[in-house]
């Protein structure tokens, strides 16, 4: 059954119809809020409520995108009130800012390390998966809502609570940095790993 | 500019977001930087692998768990149902019902008007249901599922008459609306309350700009009061249209003059 016919299926009530949904679009949902909020149980618990919202907004869901395209979207919202209540919570509480410029390259994302059985896909595709993992939380969270959720840079400004000029100068830092790890992980770019191309302060 | 400056400039210019100057700037200095050009390759082709990206599995139980807090939400509020198309079919359907048993008891020829509006609101809706027990006290979606059949049962819901009145008055007055109390006869005042986490992208220039404004009890939020009827259902779809959680408290009845509060419970700054 096509994802438009389980729509129509679940707008009419069909809960089955909307499991199928979930099921067919749960790895990749969960992988951005994973990849936003960089914590296992919160992305779930975020994948999951962007679900339920979709269920509960099927009504007003005119299909003018795919589910799939919707959904992402939803959980791009999910994920960014989280982050900006966690945010505000923080500043009461200074933890970690999420908006630390400073926060270097030390951070483990948890979930590089995460045993669980990540899915077949292209080399590349996991050489980019460990280098977006690898990013610190600052740098990974503009790039995966440039690329990923598509949003521009005013949306991502919006998001973050940040101005133009520095979520223009973020996305760049960060493309800049991945590109760097993804040239030492060597299975990303074309050329023989064990010689990167020359890293961008030597260029001149 | 040194050369990270222009390896900045490459990323912006993936967006299109380059002023002339930088540009040109930018293009000379690829033209004898071999390092840059490359940075410029890469760059692209890092954008390119996106959609290459490997997917993560979800946890174990991923999709049961959505199901339970589906059928948990389904349960407890049955709030976006009356958002539902099917349930506006039946609402509509209930409110002519309402209207005949009202037209049927009243005296005042008030309710036989044409542009009476009947909105069954969730949580008259399932007070309603009680006044049935022990027939179908939870409403659902599933009650609400277009088949002809579940018609009546839900007309029945939404419109129970009761014994001691048979009009429109005695329904509203029995009603848990925390605003009946005092109220004239002949105009009851009634809220309906529509509370969002945040402003939808959108939804401030629909307000009128007259609108009273007051803060919310915690002192972070804010009230917009008495707003017409169509501007809080064009907030409340960008609201859904964005993800946005929507508590929606309606009730009108006919004879009853409603105010439409929007609650937004983080403004965005």
């Amino acid at each position: 059954m096509s994802d438009k016919e389980l729509v129509e299926k679940a707008k009419a009530g069909d809960q089955s119809a909307f499991e199928q949904l979930v099921i067919d679009n749960q790895n990749k949902v969960y992988s951005l809020a994973l990849r936003l909020v960089n914590d296992r149980e919160e992305a779930a618990d975020l994948a999951q409520e962007a679900f339920v919202r979709a269920w509960q907004g099927l009504p007003a869901f005119q299909g003018e995108s795919s589910f799939a395209t919707w959904v992402y979207r939803l959980a791009t919202n999910v994920c960014i009130d989280h982050l900006r209540r966690k945010k505000r919570r923080e500043a009461v509480e200074p933890a970690v800012s999420l908006d630390d410029a400073d926060g270097g390259w030390t951070e483990p994302a948890d979930w590089e390390q995460d045993p669980h059985r990540q899915l077949e896909r292209s080399e590349r595709g996991r050489a980019l998966s460990r280098g977006l993992a690898a990013l610190p939380d600052w740098q990974r969270r503009v790039l995966v809502l440039r690329e990923l959720s598509g949003l521009s840079y005013q949306e991502i400004g919006q998001a973050m609570d940040l101005d133009l000029g520095t979520v223009k100068s973020r996305i760049a830092r960060a493309r800049l940095a991945l590109r760097k790890i993804l040239l030492e992980d060597g299975n990303f770019f074309d050329g023989p790993p064990s010689k990167p191309p020359k890293n961008k302060t030597e260029g001149g | 500019m040194d050369c990270d400056r222009y390896l900045e400039l490459l990323s912006a210019r993936m967006e299109g977001a380059l002023a002339p100057e930088e540009e040109r700037a930018l293009e000379e200095h690829l033209s004898r930087c071999p390092a840059a050009r490359a940075a410029g390759a890469q760059l692209a082709a890092l954008q390119a692998g996106f959609p290459e990206l490997e997917e993560l599995e979800a946890p174990a139980g991923f999709t049961q768990k959505v199901m339970e807090r589906i059928r948990e939400s389904e349960k407890k509020k049955v709030i976006p149902l009356f958002k539902r198309p099917q349930f506006r079919a039946l609402a509509g359907l209930a409110a002519c019902l309402v209207l005949v048993a009202g037209v049927y008891g009243a005296s005042r020829p008030r309710h036989m008007d044409k542009t009476i509006k009947m909105d069954v609101t969730a949580r008259s809706f399932s007070w309603d249901a009680e006044a049935v027990d022990g027939e179908n006290p939870q409403v659902n979606a599933a009650l609400a599922d277009p088949e002809p059949a579940d018609a009546p049962r839900i007309a029945a819901y939404a419109a129970p008459v009761p014994e001691d009145s048979g009009t429109m008055e005695g329904m509203l007055k029995a009603a848990p609306n925390p605003a009946e109390d005092g109220l004239e006869d002949d105009r009851p005042l009634v809220e309906g309350t529509t509370t969002l986490e945040r402003m939808p992208e959108g939804a401030a220039e629909l307000i009128p700009p007259e609108t009273a404004v007051t803060p919310t009890d915690d002192g972070r939020g804010s009230i917009y009061l008495d707003l017409p009827l169509e501007v809080l259902d064009q907030i409340e779809r960008l609201a859904q249209e964005q993800g946005i959680g929507v508590t929606a408290e309606r009730c009108s009845a006919p004879g009853a003059e409603v105010q439409y509060n929007l609650v937004i419970i983080q403004p965005d700054k």
